[in-house]
């Protein structure tokens, strides 16, 4: 939503890393009738890069997240699938790490980790961030015992069809979603690999995106998970 | 069989550390207990909890202190960006001015 200025450059970026790699790809863009051009910046995409590699699939109004990959994963053809974030804070250029990672460990799902591995890490978060995304994935460790360091990230690949099973059965939102994703992947049996990849916060400039109502969301979510798997 | 659920787990295990520790206190164990194990086991779950609360802090801290910062990344990031700016230009794409006028280059 409202990414006119970010989309062109992700683009680019897909394209440069998984051509380099041989990597064959589509891009579904679902754009939820953002005001500020997104969508004519996603059809000049599709002039410049073939529209059989960007796949316009909009929608009228803001409608969620959970919904737009039940959207997206409609009109997909790969049977793999990669879901990541759209402001460039998720790097293109691990994606070819991902998929080499999921070939030589035949896992059901990968995942970036930005808590553990060789590389990782984070640029842009304060030191009351920093606290806070440890503590609650300390939390989130000790309730939920999930087998994935990094719970809430949401830069991962997926088989087609695991995917299309975990968004089917996944109820919450935001953060709590992509944590309820990788608890019901690990309960239906699915195998998970991780990849540390780093992440440049791209929302830092004044947003406090990790308010209280945003903890408080989060604790509901996190006792809902602690008490139903 | 169904799986017990998170919480059903630390019910069942904080049960059985209770039913343990309301033993010892009743003496229904036969144990020769000395007098500081006497008083760490009328304490025990506050010693227990003050401990795990010690150990989670100290656990949160280290974390936050080995937290891996990359200045690399963003610096590579924005070197990319204004790569990508340059090549989609040459190929056509007409990047709109966060001002509100269209620009070309």
């Amino acid at each position: 939503y409202n990414e006119r200025d970010n989309l062109p450059l992700l683009v680019w970026m897909i394209d440069k890393y998984l051509g380099a790699a041989n990597i064959q790809y589509e891009i579904v863009i679902v754009d939820d009738g953002s005001p500020d051009g997104t969508q004519e910046a996603a059809k000049q995409l599709a002039k410049i890069y073939s529209e059989d590699r960007i796949v316009l699939r909009p929608r009228p109004r803001k409608l969620g997240l959970g919904t737009a990959y039940l959207h997206g994963l409609k009109h997909a053809k790969g049977d793999h699938v990669i879901l990541m974030d759209a402001d460039l804070s998720h790097h293109p250029k691990f994606i070819p790490q991902m998929v080499a990672k999921m070939r030589s460990g035949s896992f059901d799902i990968v995942t970036g980790s930005r808590y553990e591995g060789e590389g990782c890490g984070v640029y842009g978060w304060d030191l009351r961030r920093k606290v806070i995304s440890r503590g609650a994935n300390f939390l989130a460790q000790l309730l939920l015992r999930p087998g994935v360091s990094d719970l809430t990230g949401s830069f991962r690949l997926y088989k087609r069809e695991v995917l299309q099973r975990l968004v089917d059965s996944c109820t919450s939102k935001g953060y709590v979603f992509q944590m309820e994703m990788m608890v019901r992947a690990r309960h239906l049996g699915y195998s998970i690999g991780e990849v540390p990849i780093t992440f440049v916060d791209r929302m830092f400039y004044g947003d406090s995106k990790l308010g209280g109502s945003e903890i408080v969301q989060y604790l509901k979510g996190l006792l809902t998970l602690f008490a139903t798997t | 069989p169904m799986a017990l659920t998170k919480l059903m787990q630390w019910l069942l295990g904080g049960g059985c550390f209770i039913a343990l520790w309301l033993a010892l206190m009743h003496d229904l164990i036969p144990v020769e207990l000395t007098p500081m194990g006497r008083h760490v086991t009328n304490w025990l779950p506050l010693y227990a909890g003050g401990l795990f609360g010690l150990a989670s802090a100290l656990t949160i801290v280290y974390r936050v202190l080995m937290f891996n910062d990359c200045p690399e990344a963003h610096s590579e990031l924005v070197r990319e960006i204004d790569e990508a700016k340059a090549d989609l230009a040459k190929r056509g794409f007409k990047f709109v001015d966060p001002k509100g006028d269209k620009k070309t280059s």
